[in-house]
């Protein structure tokens, strides 16, 4: 399997968002959401893509998707550079690659029934033609997601927040695609379905042989689905391996601080618990710092760190980290 | 030894509710958001209100706090003791006087219960001179000082801005220092972090718990996580469609879960501080319709180890263990074996 290219490749990718310098007034400037990212996904792997809110995560995946257009940088989806082509060459390939969003309220489309929903994609891409067939297979589509036929008939007020996850699935399935951009999926559930719905993932994947990308601020949740993991800090990755070797020996203080903060359930474990608590917040990515965009909150950070900014280098075998001091 | 046994004699109720009953009339039925529920906090204490969306935690404290909206919303039962007082037996005028200067409350969401058009100082102030006649000069000092408490640097200037102008955890902080200017004996916070990053979060309750130590104010934290108040929670409640089903002190309740639900909830998350199971365990089917309770427990039908009776007669609240440890759960004496049978049959 390492042998063969990988699935999705991402290379340099920067976008930059213009801002203000409008109506009233107001001075401009360049959002930097993502500056400079690398990676790739492998066939058949779940790349996990962790970082607090700003720091580019959706963003790098609504670029993958072509949701928006990259500032510059690649992005190789089997074998192809989508950032040089057009809206009716990319058509074709927006088939293989879906998203399942956060909020399953706000991305199911109040008027139409679930069957409809999970139909729709099926007839915009002409995969099944028929009327009577496509029926047929949003009812096996349903199945697979663990709902029953009838939920086809229901509005999505009608259903359940998990519910409504699963037409979401559904929904990304029917095109079968090869590529699943899982923003969020599950932080906007309840608890006890947070598990069911990951299970779900699970099993598709290994049913369908589906890649996914899933981005989530929650690192338990993305230990247990993701074979490899990339952290992010203001658009930025500032450590990438495999599953093991990150939760085991974090190389970058970020990491290692994100790892701390992550509450276990559990009164006598926390009691002997020590606790890095990074002191002060994200900076702005209208602005960010020099040198290594961590050092303002690194609590090892040295003089060094504020004017050189570290490369994102291979300090373990398949173990890379952008730490000078790492 | 001593120590504790003084310890334990000084311990005085704060807040006891008894009973409690929140109604809401809608289109589909009556709603019993919160359901026949009995809980006390100590002076001092942290306690814990923990349960999933629709289960009534928030419910509880706008009950206490008398803000459930009305018509749809009314409290039809139960008595709500705070220092010896009935707060339901109180004129409008006299809650007034409790909201805010006995009682503070910290919302989920800091942008939407901050008032947008209001500087920081002047929300800061206005609790002050309305609960303790504070001059606004002497308010002003004061409100610097409650900035500085809570971590925001430079507060001077800081009074002068708009909530918009502050980060998400710093308008938190803000939220704290509102519930603490006139020193309430009881402070409810609502999902306090939930709609904070990881890293904030913990700043926040940390900084949450050392104001209440040093102030020696008692907290009520609502939270759909278990994992987030383990480190703070003396006690802990688990509600479970508009009931308690189950409470105990953070240790026993961790420890020795006597409710199928706890359980669930507690083996159903992925942790970092065990090896990665292959699988996870989730509670099976769907949160309650409150509309359309079923008879007998309300988790029956989610429940593994349901047996008939669970269907037909709503269990109480039972001592299972010391310590004021209670489960409303029939077979909770029996959990711990039929864990066990099932852990050997796999």
């Amino acid at each position: 399997m390492s042998a063969a290219a990988p699935l999705l490749e991402v290379r340099n990718l920067v976008k930059h968002f213009r801002v203000g310098g409008g109506l009233f007034g107001s001075r401009a400037g360049v959002v930097r959401a993502v500056d400079g990212v690398s990676f790739e996904i492998r066939r058949g792997e779940t790349l996990g893509l962790v970082g607090e809110s700003g720091c580019g995560k959706t963003t790098t995946g609504r670029c993958i998707l072509q949701l928006e257009r990259a500032t510059s940088g690649q992005i190789v989806f089997e074998g192809r550079d989508l950032t040089v082509l057009g809206e009716a060459e990319l058509r074709p390939i927006r088939r293989k690659m879906q998203v399942i969003f956060q909020d399953p309220y706000s991305s199911l489309n109040p008027r139409m029934t679930v069957g409809q929903i999970i139909a729709e994609p099926l007839a915009v891409h002409e995969i099944v033609a028929d009327r009577t067939q496509r029926a047929q297979r949003v009812s096996e589509l349903l199945s697979h997601v663990g709902l029953l036929p009838q939920h086809g008939h229901r509005y999505p007020h009608q259903l359940s927040g998990g519910q409504r996850q699963r037409v979401g699935i559904a929904r990304a399935l029917a095109v079968e695609p090869s590529l699943i951009v899982c923003d969020e999926p599950v932080s906007a559930l309840d608890v006890s379905i947070q598990a069911q719905i990951i299970n779900l993932l699970e099993d598709l994947q290994a049913q369908f042989g589906l890649t996914y990308l899933f981005v989530a601020h929650d690192l338990s949740v993305v230990r247990h689905i993701s074979d490899r993991v990339a952290v992010m800090y203001l658009g930025k990755i500032v450590e990438i391996t495999d599953r093991k070797s990150l939760y085991d020996v974090p190389l970058h203080p970020y990491t290692k601080a994100l790892l701390s903060a992550v509450p276990i359930p559990d009164p006598v474990l926390e009691a002997q618990r020590e606790r890095t608590v990074l002191s002060g917040e994200v900076p702005s990515p209208l602005n960010p710092p020099t040198g290594c965009v961590f050092h303002p909150r690194c609590p090892i950070a040295v003089d060094r760190c504020r004017v050189e900014e570290p490369d994102l280098r291979e300090i373990r075998p398949g173990h890379r980290a952008a730490c000078l001091l790492a | 030894m001593f120590i504790t046994l003084l310890h334990c004699a000084a311990v005085s109720t704060l807040l006891e509710v008894k009973n409690l009953q929140t109604h809401f009339v809608t289109h589909g039925g009556v709603v019993r958001a919160v359901d026949d529920v009995s809980w006390d906090v100590n002076e001092s204490e942290t306690v814990a209100l923990v349960g999933e969306s629709g289960c009534g935690k928030s419910v509880s404290a706008l009950s206490i706090m008398r803000l459930v909206a009305g018509p749809a919303g009314r409290i039809v039962g139960g008595q709500i003791f705070f220092k010896g007082r009935d707060l339901l037996r109180l004129s409008e005028e006299e809650m007034r006087r409790v909201r805010g200067r006995e009682i503070a409350m910290i919302f989920q969401e800091p942008m939407t219960s901050l008032n947008p058009v209001l500087s920081i100082g002047r929300q800061l102030t206005e609790g002050l001179e309305i609960h303790l006649r504070m001059a606004p000069v002497e308010a002003r000092r004061r409100a610097v000082e409650l900035l500085g408490m809570v971590g925001i640097p430079d507060p001077e200037r800081r009074l002068a801005q708009y909530p918009h102008q502050f980060s998400g955890g710093m308008r938190q902080r803000m939220m704290i220092a509102m519930a603490l200017a006139c020193n309430p004996s009881l402070i409810l916070a609502d999902e306090p972090t939930t709609a904070l990053d990881v890293t904030i979060q913990a700043q926040i309750l940390e900084l949450m718990k050392d104001l209440s130590r040093r102030f020696g104010v008692a907290m009520l934290i609502i939270t759909h996580n278990l994992g987030v108040v383990a480190r703070y929670a003396d006690r802990v409640n688990v509600m479970y469609a508009g009931r308690i089903i189950e409470r105990g002190t953070a240790r026993e309740l961790y420890g020795h879960p006597r409710h199928p639900y706890t359980l669930g909830l507690l083996r159903s998350v992925p942790r970092l501080d065990e090896p990665r199971r292959a699988r996870l365990d989730p509670i099976q089917g769907q949160p309650p319709d409150l509309t359309r309770l079923p008879r007998g427990c309300a988790f029956a039908p989610r429940c593994a180890f349901c047996v008939e009776r669970c269907l037909v007669e709503t269990p109480p609240l039972r001592p299972v263990a010391e310590g004021g440890h209670v489960s409303a759960c029939w077979e909770a004496a029996n959990l711990d074996r039929t864990l066990a049978r099932s852990a050997a049959a796999t």
